[in-house]
């Protein structure tokens, strides 16, 4: 942001600060560097530095104490340690570390510290807030009731997403685990939730891949991004979750909504590992610290629904893991697991197999999010996950059958049918009142006579129809938000005409 | 900048006790100051000290012919004590720990006094006893030229640095009018 001042004002403004500028004796508790490398560096003196505390070296560069110990202060440093030399005095601030938060950085690429990174000039931020800082605690909290609609049909009507939730998105690399995220962000545009992006370890023309993305689809308007790159230490990824946290609490907070994606913690835990090991703390399993389940449970704790005393506000998080060949019993992927409100699992069989979203509807579960789920959701998909789960059991055994009764045969068409609806492009999110409409078709058998390579133009088709006709389901759907015997009459009227001309 | 090992401090500690608790501080105290000005005074001695491939009976006859007549009582058995744990190669730290607790004991401080130009050292004691006066103890400082602070001077107390440095105030002036210039990038 550029401020045009003339040479005059300059020169008043400078005046008016020297003016008040009392030189006071400058007190400081400085300690020594006693060692640096790998973005650690060992302190002998500071003996009243708090944990966590910034700590700045002579360069201008912070850090943060971690490590306390009795004659010397593990610190991570906050950018390159080059700069950094043995016995350069190092001074304490006094505060512990915080970043920008509020409307200003809505739109922006920033670093784990806040600090932008997109060339865009400097953040006009007033607030300032801790990063690490304590959940709230249970008579600050609601329950989870309100929907956050992902328009992804297979996550809104399997694994419904309350605000407020954590739910963990799980799989292989290469499985569709970004896109999922970022589909949950592009569907947010017009529902009043802001959205954060934390990257963790990722190549940073993923980021700018992202970025673009979400400036296509209009959505970087009401999202920040955090960036820890791959090329950035391993402090800044290690701290960037709990940043971008802090940012998102700010609208939690003050009555409103807000989404978070930690894409991903096993990333963050690798660095948190990298950094624990140079701080000599004993390693456990799979040399991760023995904290390393309490670093993301804490920040987990911090997605919360607020009560209405609270203001409330939410914050919901998807935190993303990745597994090596669909181990989810590994640390960090069963530590996840156990701390959020479900997982949805992604699996890479099903992703070459051209099932996308490749989302495993067995394993995939929401605990919280049912209570959350639209009515009309409720009453479509509520058999939906049984259907699907005899499919998929029927479709196993049929491998080896080689007769099979007509009622077996029909139960597979339409799990076939079905399977083909929870298809999904890419960056193609629908609104509830389609979903719930074609989800509808699916499994009241209104596709069972059309052949399985056109249920796509049938879902293309139909959307074209329920926003031309009369648009009686549309309107009644948004008033009752429910299967009512209206909206079923409308639906199926639609559906009726549009099964015929399809076949 | 090298640790002291953290045993160090924990022997020069009950060393310390010992000797309040037998009266024999001052002349533990000044035994440990002997050994201080030997071991700084005889490479051989410090690499005898590390050496534990001499026969330990060998070595029990050099440190009784060097120690056993001249140190107090409690001083020999104390060195005695750190050869059957093969520790006499931390001696010298062990000595240092000794002296800083015997000098917090007693209520004495060490710190350092950097000034753009020699200061007198009639102006070294006032800025002494000011600094004595506002800890609440005796002040000893090392005084000592840095042409890099333009004028005033900087203190050092242990971990504390007071700054009353031209270059200093000038870093602070400028932190201050950076401050006020907004967010940066």
């Amino acid at each position: 942001m550029a401020v045009d001042l003339r040479p005059e004002e300059i020169t008043s403004i400078l005046r008016q600060q020297l003016a008040e500028f009392d030189g006071k004796a400058d007190i400081a508790e400085v300690g020594t560097v006693l060692n640096v490398g790998d973005g650690i560096a060992h302190i002998h003196g500071l003996s009243r530095v708090m944990a966590g505390e910034l700590v700045e070296f002579s360069e201008g560069l912070t850090g943060m104490a971690l490590n306390l110990e009795e004659d010397n202060v593990g610190v991570a440093i906050f950018g390159e340690d080059r700069t950094i030399k043995e016995g350069d005095p190092v001074r304490r601030t006094g505060r512990i570390a915080s970043v920008p938060v509020g409307e200003a950085l809505a739109g922006r690429i920033v670093d784990a510290l806040g600090r932008p990174i997109d060339g865009a000039g400097g953040v006009a931020s007033t607030e300032q807030r801790t990063i690490d800082i304590k959940a709230p605690g249970i008579i600050e909290r609601a329950d989870v009731r309100e929907p956050l609609q992902t328009g992804i049909k297979v996550i809104d009507a399997l694994t419904p997403i309350g605000r407020g939730q954590r739910e963990l998105i799980i799989g292989d690399r290469k499985t569709g685990k970004t896109s999922l995220a970022i589909d949950t962000i592009i569907n947010q545009r017009g529902k009043n939730v802001m959205c954060f992006y934390v990257a963790i370890g990722q190549k940073r023309s993923t980021v700018v891949q992202v970025c673009e993305t979400l400036k296509h689809y209009g959505a970087m308007e009401y999202t920040t991004i955090i960036a820890a790159t791959a090329s950035d230490p391993a402090p800044m990824q290690y701290l960037s979750p709990f940043a971008g946290c802090a940012m998102a609490e700010f609208y939690r907070d003050s009555g409103r909504h807000a989404l978070i994606v930690y894409d991903d913690l096993t990333k963050q835990a690798q660095a948190y590992r990298q950094l624990s090991l140079l701080l000599r703390r004993p390693p456990g399993r799979e040399a991760f610290p023995g904290d390393v389940f309490y670093l993301h449970s804490r920040l987990l704790e911090r997605a919360a629904k607020l009560s209405p005393e609270k203001g409330g506000g939410s914050l919901t998080a998807l935190p993303i893991v990745e597994t090596q060949a669909n181990d989810i019993s590994a640390y960090i992927p069963t530590n996840v697991i156990s701390i959020t409100d479900g997982q949805i699992f992604l699996e890479a069989d099903a992703f070459n197999a051209g099932q996308r979203p490749a989302v495993n509807p067995g394993i995939s579960v929401s605990r919280v999010g049912g209570d959350a789920q639209v009515k009309a959701m409720k009453q479509t998909a509520g058999t939906l996950r049984l259907d699907l789960a005899q499919y998929r059991e029927l479709a196993g055994f049929s491998q080896f059958a080689s007769d099979l009764d007509p009622a077996t045969r029909r139960q597979l068409d339409r799990g076939r049918r079905l399977m083909e609806l929870m298809k999904q492009n890419i960056h193609e999110v629908l609104p509830v009142a389609l979903q719930v409409a074609i989800i509808y078709a699916g499994t009241q058998g209104y596709l069972d006579s059309i052949p399985l390579n056109r249920i796509k133009d049938f879902e293309k088709e139909l959307a074209e129809r329920l926003d031309r006709e009369p648009r009686d389901y549309l309107t009644q759907f948004d008033r009752d938000q429910a299967m009512t015997p209206d909206v079923k009459t409308a639906l199926e009227a639609v559906l009726k005409r549009l099964s015929v001309t399809s076949v | 900048m090298k640790l002291r090992p953290r045993v160090a401090r924990r022997y020069a500690r009950a060393l310390h006790d010992q000797a309040i608790a037998g009266c024999a501080l001052s002349e533990v105290s000044r035994d440990v100051e002997q050994l201080r000005r030997s071991l700084a005074g005889s490479i051989d001695l410090v690499s005898f000290l590390n050496n534990y491939l001499l026969p330990r009976a060998a070595r029990m006859k050099v440190l009784r012919a060097l120690w056993a007549e001249t140190l107090h009582p409690l001083t020999w058995r104390f060195v005695r004590l750190l050869e059957s744990k093969r520790r006499l190669g931390i001696l010298d730290e062990i000595g240092a720990e000794f002296v800083e607790f015997e000098e917090a004991c007693q209520g004495l401080v060490r710190g350092s006094l950097a000034s753009a130009y020699a200061l007198s050292s009639r102006d070294v004691g006032e800025i002494a006893g000011q600094l004595g006066r506002h800890l609440g103890k005796q002040v000893i400082l090392q005084a000592g030229e840095e042409r890099g602070l333009l004028g005033g001077y900087r203190l050092r107390v242990g971990d504390w640095v007071y700054d009353l440095s031209l270059a200093g105030r000038l870093r602070m002036l400028r932190q201050t009018m950076m401050a006020g210039c907004g967010p940066r990038n």
